[in-house]
């Protein structure tokens, strides 16, 4: 909402107030200000000048020469203007003057002759000639309004202005005018509020609207109101120029007297008016109603639109002469030639309004404002005002009355509130009197009894609704800011982060220590990213996955199972930056339809990994066994098989199971996959259930008396068949070991020319110990003896060099 | 005799002097005091001497003894420096050599926002909630106080699952959970998390981003709590020189509501580039929790009153560290992440 200063200050006066702080001290009182524009403030010593004598250049054919009479001297000015003639008034930029751009004028000569000063046109002066007409803004701009000579061109041209744009709230439509936002500066800076007096004589004219209209509402819900105002046209030409210049300042491009007062009176009251030529609506009725389905009609734009039946259509009883709200037809359009008009000044309710611009795609200013919802009560004094301004102008004559189809006039509310519970909510201490001030300066009529007000909240308010929007009126005009600032009360609270939000910090602290980069990826994924990770499309991570209705494209239609294809999208970004290598994680959920009936997609947190670049399957399973670690899982419930899933390498994969279930995957990227999400040949990832491994992890830590009695700690080497798993061989020597192994640690594994082909050394520290004695060799040695008798026989493996 | 004791204690403590080794020192050691040594064998002939002799010769023959016993341990101590010494020349290294250490990764940074944030307010007695991404339209919507007609709801603006569930446009569902399960306050929540909206992706706007919201229920609670507590968030989070200001403004789920400016910590006020010359950003909205919310998660919203707050995590991750385009929060460059070590 951009709003004329030169024009607010028409309805409170704020002359003495600067504008940087008019600007800060609105927007503490609720109207964010967005900008501040101070028209013309680059342009100095331009001055109205009236051209006397125009003579032809001596040395230059598209060059003039002028004398121009600035008042106080006759400057000779040389112009390649070629739009002005003798006795046109024009701005004029003496010696020193400055103009848009920062440009100096100085007395110089142009080809010979001297020039003392310039002519401007409208875009040196920096005027909006991007709605000015065509006329106006090639060549010379010429005064169309007989000003002094030598007066200052600026006010005359619009360019004393400020415009202060504003931010406004939904809730707040009655600020979309200027006589809103003049209410508000009146009650921020308790200034007294000037609403124009309206006052139109229905017996001065010589016809009366009744005997050439009638109004008739159809559907009452989505038009609450329509007011209809006749008048004779008298001339078409163009507004004068001080209600052109606000309407420039204000963004509209002036058209005609007409057009230019119903534009007018939007901008003041914020009531949307329009204008019929009415020998052209070909009826003397008018009818709102709904179109019908896939009616059609051509708006004034010169578009054809094809209406739903839930629109609202203006009609002369037969067919469309507006959208309701939105635009005019094109069949009802004043044109230079129209002798009567009807002004409607209507209300059209917000949704209804909304629901066809949508359905249209198609804006306008009028849309705009009834969509955000306008006071019935405006029609008629927006009706009046229009007619007095046609009036005042001599544009028009009036017809006598006005229509007033208004079926449901709303009620103005009482909010009742107590001023100790206001300042108790609030946090404040003032008085009673104090609050029903502030609220009067907002014209919301209060009455004061002890410590109770009743509030009457006026119709333009339709936000105001309980005791706590009242709280807020009285709190932005006392100021925010003036609210002391105090620490809650009451009972204490225990705060912090539940076990699982611990532990997943602790897990990231850990991954960060091992050089791994935590990642954010999107949530979003594709059936196409889910196959090229070499799923088939029967695979649960495909047929599990949520589909968005309104996706941002394909890529990003489903709500991802696995955060795998963010993280391989991760590792080829990086590696095609040649960056040589690289570790990520990423803690976050996955998402997955669920077969119960009413109930929320089935969430889950997952932790991703990835890696590239000097890196093997066991960095991988290492990371996963810190974890695991880092858990207290111990490693006797965890067991590493074969993975199945068709994104890894079939011979380097894995999927880890505690205690049989299962709680992910990793491995080798499978070489197919590499190639679709461009990734490096060696590309390890994995991904684990976080919950779950949250659910198995054991945080009890109970402290063990430390070994009185000293142990002892056996070497062996085994021979192995090359393909015999070592976690069995770990197995058989734990579960033969008795009960005074208490350690087994594999410290080496060799294959190569110092053994034969087809086998490997496998090397294991054991380390016995017992709680309540010193253990003798020959203990040791029964226990050794049986490991290996065992191993021989449940594994066919024997010491190395045996 | 006495010439003896004298010529002895002379010639070794010259010799041990010059001992530059423990061996050596070992060898001196034994000619003069081993089983054969020169001392040895002349204490050996004391029992030679006259009665009137031995006081004199015998208190000669022990200064002898001492003085070279302490030339001796002197001595040793002086090789074993010097053994030291030539030790520590051979086992010299470049200590510019950078060291074994393990390379170390990083938190994102957005993480780290949240993980400040989080440990202020459980400074504050909030405890941190996690709530679906995929949720009710009810709970993210009409429990809010939204209205049914609502622009927001759009399906340009919000993404759906279906008719009735959406991923979630702010956190504040979790607030209804939070409230609708434990219908007795005092609650106090901090609920950072992932939101949607349908935008295109460019330097300012993601269809992902984070929020986190608050969330304080109890008797008695006031906008001045809102407004000290929020205070005292800045100044942890921004720096302690911070100012806040509160403006007016309007959300659904809260009367009254407010917007909070912290003064720029890139200019400290001044004004610049990051807050556009104003000296102030804008940090979060807030206000107290609108009566309905409260009544519709069954609190009595005429014994209990509240405040909410909501922010994005994002943007103030942007600003804190000057990151310049959002892209490269969900881009995930080693470059970008590892500035953030
Ligand atoms: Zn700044």
């Amino acid at each position: 909402m951009h709003v004329s200063m030169e024009w607010l200050k028409e309805f409170v006066d704020i002359k003495d107030i600067d504008p940087v702080r008019y600007c800060d001290e609105m927007t503490m009182s609720g109207s964010k200000v967005e900008s501040l524009e101070i028209l013309g403030e680059e342009i100095e010593n331009v001055v109205v000048g009236k051209i006397e004598k125009i003579e032809s250049h001596p040395q230059a054919d598209k060059l003039v020469i002028c004398q121009v009479d600035v008042g106080k001297e006759i400057l000779q000015i040389v112009t390649g203007a070629d739009n002005i003639k003798e006795g046109d008034k024009v701005p004029v930029a003496l010696p020193g003057a400055k103009l848009s751009g920062g440009l100096k004028i100085k007395k110089t000569k142009l080809r010979g002759v001297e020039s003392t000063g310039m002519l401007c046109s409208a875009g040196e002066l920096g005027m909006k000639t991007n709605l000015m007409p065509k006329e106006d803004t090639e060549g010379i701009y010429i005064f169309k309004d007989d000003y002094d000579i030598g007066a200052d061109a600026k006010p005359l041209l619009g360019l004393d202005d400020i415009i202060v744009e504003y931010e406004l709230t939904a809730n707040r439509p009655d600020c979309h005018s200027i006589i809103g936002m003049a209410r508000e500066t009146s009650a921020t800076f308790d200034r007294h509020l000037l609403i124009p007096v309206v006052e139109i004589d229905d017996n001065s004219g010589s016809e009366r609207i009744e005997d050439k209209l009638s109004v008739e509402i159809l559907n009452k819900q989505s038009c609450p109101r329509y007011v209809a105002r006749m008048m004779k046209v008298n001339s078409m030409g163009p507004s004068p120029a001080w209600m052109a210049k606000r309407l420039l300042n204000c963004g509209i491009r002036p058209i005609n007297v007409i057009v230019d007062v119903t534009n007018y009176v939007m901008l003041e009251t914020g009531q949307p008016l329009h204008a019929f030529d009415y020998s052209k609506l070909g009826s003397d009725k008018i009818v709102v109603r709904n179109a019908l389905k896939g009616e059609k009609t051509i708006t004034l734009d010169g578009n054809e639109r094809i209406l739903d039946d839930d629109a609202l259509v203006i009609t002369n009883g037969e067919k469309p002469v507006a959208i309701a709200g939105i635009m005019g037809g094109e069949n009802s359009e004043i044109s230079e030639d129209t002798q009567m008009i009807v002004i409607e000044s209507a209300n059209f309710e917000k949704n209804s309004v909304r629901k066809t611009t949508k359905k249209l795609n198609f804006r306008t200013d009028s849309s705009t404002k009834f969509e955000k919802g306008i006071d019935p009560e405006l029609a008629g004094f927006a009706a009046d005002r229009a007619a007095q301004l046609l009036l005042e102008l001599g544009a028009c004559e009036l017809i006598n009355g006005k229509i007033d189809a208004y079926a449901n006039k709303p009620k103005e509310k009482e909010i009742i509130i107590d001023a100790k519970w206001v300042n108790e909510f609030i946090g404040i201490g003032i008085e009673p009197g104090q609050m029903v001030e502030y609220l009067e300066r907002l014209e919301l009529k209060s009455d004061l009894n002890g410590n109770t007000i009743t509030v009457t909240v006026p119709t333009f308010r339709q936000d105001l609704e309980i005791k706590e929007d009242i709280a807020e009126e009285i709190a932005r005009l006392y100021g925010y800011n003036k609210i002391p600032n105090t620490v809650i009360s009451g009972t204490a609270t225990e705060g912090g982060r539940s076990q699982s939000q611990k532990f997943e910090n602790i897990v990231k602290n850990i991954l960060v220590d091992k050089n791994l980069y935590e990642i954010l990826t999107y949530s979003f994924t594709s059936k196409n990213k889910l196959m090229d990770m070499n799923l088939s499309e029967d695979d649960s991570l495909i047929k599990d996955s949520i589909e968005l209705i309104n996706p941002l494209g394909e890529e990003n239609s489903l709500m991802r199972t696995t955060l795998l294809p963010g993280m391989l999208q991760v590792i080829s970004h990086n590696y095609n930056r040649n960056l040589p290598k690289g570790a990520f994680f990423e803690i976050a959920v996955s998402y997955k339809k669920t077969d119960k009936k009413n109930s929320l997609p089935k969430e889950n947190k997952n932790l991703s990994i990835g890696m590239y670049g000097n890196e093997d399957f066991f960095s991988m399973k290492g990371i996963v066994e810190l974890i695991l670690n880092k858990a207290r899982i111990d490693m006797q419930r965890v067991e590493y098989i074969r993975s199945s899933l068709p994104l890894y390498h079939p011979n380097r994969s894995a999927a880890v199971l505690v205690e049989g279930e299962e709680i992910g995957c990793f491995g080798e990227v499978h070489p197919k996959v590499c190639k679709t999400y461009d990734l490096p040949g060696k590309t390890y990832c994995g991904e684990l259930d976080f919950e779950k491994i949250f659910e198995l992890s054991d945080n009890d830590i109970k402290f063990e008396e430390l070994p009185k009695y000293p142990g002892i700690q056996r070497d062996l080497a085994f021979l192995a068949q090359e393909d015999l798993p070592a976690r069995k061989i770990e197995d058989a020597i734990k579960s033969n070991g008795g009960s005074l192994l208490k350690e087994v640690e594999l410290f080496d594994v060799y294959q190569g020319t110092q053994i034969q082909s087809g086998y490997k050394s496998m090397a294991y520290s054991l380390y016995f110990q017992a709680n309540d004695r010193t253990l003798t060799d020959d203990e040791v040695r029964k226990a050794m003896d049986k490991i290996l008798e065992k191993c021989k026989k449940e594994l066919g493996i024997s010491l190395r060099d045996a | 005799m006495k010439e003896q004791l004298i010529k002895v204690k002379e010639t070794f403590v010259e010799e041990i002097k010059k001992a530059d080794s423990s061996d050596k020192l070992e060898e001196i050691r034994v000619r003069v005091s081993g089983k054969k040594g020169a001392l040895t064998m002349l204490m050996r002939d004391m029992g030679k001497l006259t009665k009137e002799e031995r006081p004199a010769i015998g208190k000669l023959a022990n200064e002898v003894r001492e003085a070279i016993e302490k030339t001796m341990s002197d001595q040793k101590e002086r090789i074993i420096e010097l053994e030291y010494e030539k030790q520590f020349e051979k086992e010299k290294i470049d200590i510019t050599l950078p060291g074994k250490l393990s390379e170390i990764g990083s938190h994102h940074p957005l993480n780290i926002v949240i993980k400040e944030l989080s440990d202020i307010f459980i400074g504050l007695g909030f405890t941190v909630e996690e709530g679906p991404e995929i949720e009710w339209a009810e709970y993210n919507f009409d429990h809010l106080n939204i209205p049914k007609d609502h622009p927001s709801r759009d399906h340009q603006d919000t993404f759906y699952v279906d008719d009735d569930k959406v991923l979630r446009t702010q956190t504040s569902p979790i607030q209804i959970r939070t409230m609708m399960k434990s219908q007795t306050p005092p609650i106090r929540i901090l609920a950072p998390g992932r939101v949607y909206r349908s935008d295109e992706i460019d330097a300012t706007h993601s269809p992902v981003f984070h929020q986190a919201e608050g969330l304080v229920v109890d008797e008695k609670i006031t906008m001045s709590d809102l407004k000290g507590t929020l205070d005292l968030f800045a100044k942890e989070m921004f720096g302690h020189g911070t100012k806040t200001k509160f403006r007016p403004h309007q959300f659904y789920f809260t009367e009254p509501s407010a917007e909070m400016d912290v003064t720029c910590f890139a200019c400290q006020g001044k004004g610049c580039r990051v807050c556009q010359n104003t000296g102030w950003i804008e940090i979060l909205g807030c206000g107290m929790v609108h009566p309905n919310v409260l009544e519709v998660c069954g609190i009595d919203s005429s014994k209990y009153s509240g405040f909410a707050f909501g922010m994005g995590l994002d943007r103030i991750a942007m600003i804190k560290y000057g990151i310049s385009d959002l892209r490269l929060m969900f881009e995930n460059d080693i470059r970008f992440l590892k500035q953030f070590r």
